[in-house]
């Protein structure tokens, strides 16, 4: 690299540097080239939203790309840790919003020789949303907290599947409503449920097939664009969920005799990489068909449909047809608190609560002590949020808050409330084809409409793509 | 010997006026620093090819035999004038303030805000007394060199320094004695006085480990001024010349004490950031901030052989060639002895350690060709001369505050002389080609005197992991590029 010093002065000086040939001229030591080499972009062949950028260095290095859609490249990846400094780089852009030119450039910093190197501003284009995949309008909102400042505007993504007809696009969605990443599912499966894997780099969900149960599994795709991997589910429900150790759990039927009787229940089973289930809970552990009969018995029972598990040691899960939310010790399978059933119910709604009726998904913190659900039908004025206070010593659940669809929606599937950060809820109103995000005051921030009509799966809100920070249900 | 009362009275009244103008010099000069050409119009002109002929009161710090070749009384007067530009451009970095995208940082060049140096003064006195064999020399000046150069507070060399002003005076004594015309010694006697030396850089005063190196800017970046002087320092220069023949005579000289400028000073430390607050230097709990400054003087050799062509009983033309040799690796660092102050900031306090400005330099020689054409006999002369100079530094240790490159130069000047009055010029032209220093061979690095991260620095707890194996981030990597345009004009009294 050379950098400029102007004047006739240095010309006089080459010129001096040229009478003396035999005393070196004035060569001097050249500054190592550190720029990074072979810099490409490549968008996926399978999301065209995904760009993986490729360099090399000739010594081992660490960096880290900047990007943006101006040539100020305004955003940035973090750079590699110290010890996974290499010659040949590769590092994948998430996030992009489809048919547009994005610039980029590569910044390394060789630690050896602690110099930093940078390449040339370059661009790509990433490609065009396939066909079928919805049409998105958010829209924001300035809404003030309860001291009357301005609260700040939503950050977070969304991860949710949009159902249509035909295919599924399980999506991320920023707060401006763009689908910045996704996966068509145009199989036909039912997909319900979407979430980040363990290690926060794939996305799972579940792919049903209601023509032959045992084929149901669940996919793992890689948010880079590698190739997916599936396990199989046979009988797989509405909802999984992905433990803290990698492992994922499933809801799925369980028939037990009952006095002679066939019963169909619920169960969560715990699935290992290679598909073996090991059923941790079940349905008949917590309640009696004959006691709790619940008012539907499709697809069994209880109608277990939502699932959510901390870290590695609760479950909680939503009873659609006792109209329940149980939370479950996973060491024991036993259930720590019931709430909504008469007959097996451990906690008591506090006097001029409202009840909840077919509950949707749901975010349940034992420790906090709150609980946030999908109220189907038990509002006047069709589906709503309902939000309780939780105290497990005094065996009480009182209601907080409550919000109403409106327009009005009756939510029939999925459909799910979770507490998202700063006191937000996100509201998922399901075939109502709209999802809000509501403040602590019940105002409405933000709110998507998929304009093209799908049906909208239980969601898992987050920060950074690149390093998802998950909120409520995950 | 011819010694009248008349010749008495007129050396005398001429030494009074050059103790005047020394006192003037040595309270208003503003030269010296680390060497940079020679003083004296007529050895500039020469390229600086004047050991074996050194016959004015330039002498005194070349060569101080060739005062017995004065044979009179001489008064020379004379100033430098220069424009010295120095210019920087930092390598790029990344600014580690964010640890997650860490910006990749460039850095505009900077230049020497102080260029133009007017006062650089060479007054002195020689004479024989009236002693056919003999000469004597009092002189004050000031080594040619850079005095001051001035940065900005935030430029891309501000981890190396910010500010320097170096005043030196020399004054000098010498005598000389030759035999017949065959050979001759001399010697002077110099008291090199130092009434200021300044030096600025910005330090990361951080005292809390791997913050260490912030190469761009840290937020305990506290600015470091020292201020001192040095009144008494003695050096000595002996020298000898010997006429092999009519046409050919040799030069031999050398400064042959080593010395080094030892500084009471006082240091500053500011903090850049208002939030960090004033920062309190104390020693045993009681305020304090003097300081030692140390910087190391080299010895010089030279040795010249002089060619000189005559017409008749005149010197035609006369050219020389001379070798200098500076030992320059004496100076292993700019030593800042702290003298075990404690620096309080933010409520922290920290031992102040000493700073080493690392410096490594090496030994140079130079190389000396020039001389004088007589275009008119007793009426024109013309001069002219080249030189190349070894750098004093690897460019590892390249650094700001000095040269330290290769340096080339050619002179042209000359005297007219009128009556007795002679007056001579010189312009020379003296460049260092653009020294290239990386970061990963820099050895210059940011000045860190709160650090806790000691060597081999591979403690990750304390040193930080982006620049393991080093004490800090270098400071020093980058283009450097320097020239200068110098001016002697000297009036030379004979009588």
């Amino acid at each position: 690299m050379t950098l400029p010093h102007s004047g006739g002065t240095r010309r006089l000086g080459s010129l001096l540097c040229a009478l003396y040939p035999l005393l070196g001229g004035c060569a001097s030591d050249a500054l190592p080239s550190t720029a990074p080499g072979s810099v490409s972009a490549t968008v996926s062949s399978s999301i065209g939203t995904v760009v993986n950028v490729t360099w090399t260095t000739t010594t081992p290095t660490i960096g880290y790309v900047s990007y943006g859609t101006t040539p100020s490249v305004e955003l940035s990846l973090t750079i590699d840790e110290p010890e996974d400094a290499t010659t040949n780089h590769s590092r994948t852009l998430l996030g992009l919003s489809p048919d547009t030119t994005y610039y980029y450039r590569v910044v390394t910093w060789d630690i050896t020789n602690a110099t930093a190197g940078t390449s040339e501003v370059l661009s790509f284009h990433t490609a065009a949303l396939p066909e079928g995949t919805p049409a998105l309008k958010a829209q924001s909102f300035e809404v003030t907290d309860e001291d009357g400042k301005p609260e700040a505007p939503l950050d977070a993504l969304v991860l949710v599947p949009f159902v249509s007809a035909t295919i599924t696009t399980i999506g991320v969605v920023d707060p401006a409503g763009k689908l910045v990443w996704y996966r068509v599912e145009d199989r036909a499966r039912r997909v319900t449920r979407a979430r980040f894997s363990s290690d926060k780099t794939a996305i799972v969900y579940n792919a049903i097939s209601d023509a032959t149960p045992a084929d149901s599994e669940l996919v793992r795709v890689p948010l880079d664009g590698a190739a997916s991997t599936a396990v199989k589910v046979p009988n797989l429900g509405e909802d999984f969920a992905v433990l803290s150790n990698g492992a994922l759990a499933a809801l799925v039927p369980d028939a037990q005799t009952v006095s002679g009787a066939t019963v169909t229940g619920d169960s969560i089973v715990e699935v290992d990489p290679s598909g073996a289930q090991k059923k941790v809970w079940s349905s008949f552990d917590c309640f009696d068909p004959a006691t709790s009969p619940g008012d539907n018995s499709s697809p069994s029972w209880t109608g277990a449909n939502a699932l959510q598990v901390t870290g590695t040691t609760t479950y909680y899960v939503s009873l659609r047809n006792l109209s329940t939310i149980a939370s479950i010790t996973r060491e024991t399978g036993a259930c720590d608190w019931i709430l909504g059933d008469s007959a097996a119910g451990t906690l008591t709604l506090a006097s001029g609560g409202a009840p909840f009726s077919h509950p949707g998904s749901f975010f349940a913190d034992t420790k906090s002590g709150q609980l946030v659900v999908l109220d189907a039908d038990g509002g006047s004025n069709g589906s709503r949020m309902l939000a309780y206070d939780l105290d497990l010593e005094a065996k009480t659940a009182t209601q907080s808050q409550s919000y109403d669809s409106s327009p009005r929606i009756d939510v029939t599937g999925q459909g799910e409330a979770t507490l998202v950060r700063g006191g937000d809820t996100r509201i998922n109103w399901s075939n109502g084809s709209r999802m809000d995000v509501i403040n602590s005051q019940g105002k409405l921030k933000w709110t998507l409409s998929a304009t093209s009509g799908e049906r909208l799966g239980y969601h898992t809100s987050f920060r950074d793509l690149y390093a998802p920070k998950l909120e409520g249900n995950q | 010997m011819t010694f009248t009362l008349r010749a008495l009275s007129a050396r005398l009244v001429a030494l009074s006026a050059l103790s005047l103008a020394t006192t003037f010099a040595g309270s208003a000069q503003a030269d010296g620093g680390y060497y940079a050409g020679v003083k004296g119009a007529r050895a500039a002109g020469r390229g600086g090819a004047f050991t074996a002929k050194a016959d004015d009161v330039s002498a005194v710090g070349i060569n101080p035999a060739g005062l017995a070749n004065i044979g009179t009384t001489m008064i020379q007067v004379g100033n430098r004038f220069s424009y010295n530009e120095h210019t920087f451009a930092r390598s790029p970095t990344l600014d580690w303030r964010d640890t997650q995208s860490p910006p990749y940082v460039t850095f505009p060049r900077v230049k020497n805000g102080a260029p133009w140096q007017v006062l650089d003064p060479l007054i002195g006195v020689a004479t024989n007394f009236g002693l056919k064999d003999w000469g004597f020399a009092f002189a004050a000046y000031s080594p040619a060199g850079v005095a001051r150069e001035t940065y900005p507070d935030y430029g891309g060399q501000r981890y190396m320094m910010v500010r320097r002003n170096a005043q030196l005076l020399d004054y000098s004594l010498s005598a000389a004695w030759k035999f017949k015309d065959m050979f001759g010694i001399g010697a002077s006697l110099v008291w090199i006085a130092v009434p200021t030396l300044d030096y600025s850089l910005m330090v990361n005063a951080s005292p809390f480990s791997r913050e260490n190196a912030t190469p761009v800017a840290g937020g305990y970046d506290a600015y470091a001024s020292v201020h001192g002087h040095d009144y008494f320092t003695l050096n000595a220069i002996v020298g000898g010349w010997f006429r092999a023949a009519p046409f050919l005579m040799f030069g031999l000289s050398g400064q042959v004490i080593p010395s080094q400028i030892e500084t009471d000073s006082n240091v500053d430390v500011v903090a850049k950031s208002p939030s960090v607050g004033k920062i309190q230097l104390s020693r045993n709990g009681q305020p304090a901030n003097d300081v030692g400054l140390t910087l190391p003087l080299p010895m010089t050799f030279r040795a010249g052989a002089r060619y000189i062509h005559h017409q008749g009983d005149r010197e035609l033309f006369d050219i020389e060639l001379d070798g200098v040799l500076e030992t320059w690796q004496r100076v292993k660092t700019f030593h800042l002895d702290a003298r075990d102050l404690q620096a309080t900031a933010s409520g922290e306090t920290v031992a102040f350690a000493d700073i080493d400005v690392q410096k490594q330099w090496q030994n140079t020689l130079g190389i000396h060709v020039g001389g004088d054409f007589n275009v008119l006999p007793d009426r024109l002369t013309a001069r002219g001369g080249v030189y190349y100079e070894t750098p004093v530094a690897n460019p590892a240790y390249a650094n700001i505050d000095f040269t330290s490159g290769k340096q080339l130069g050619f002179a042209l000047g000359g005297s007219v002389h009128v009556s007795k009055l002679e007056i001579a010029f010189a312009y020379e032209y003296r460049v260092q080609p653009t020294v290239r220093v990386s970061d990963a061979n820099a050895r210059v690095y940011q000045a860190a005197p709160g650090t806790t991260c000691v060597a081999p620095y591979t403690d990750i707890a304390e040193c930080s992991p982006y620049y393991l194996g080093r004490p800090s981030a270098p400071a020093n990597g980058g283009e450097y590029f320097a020239y200068s345009h110098v001016m002697s004009l000297d009036g030379l009294y004979r009588f």
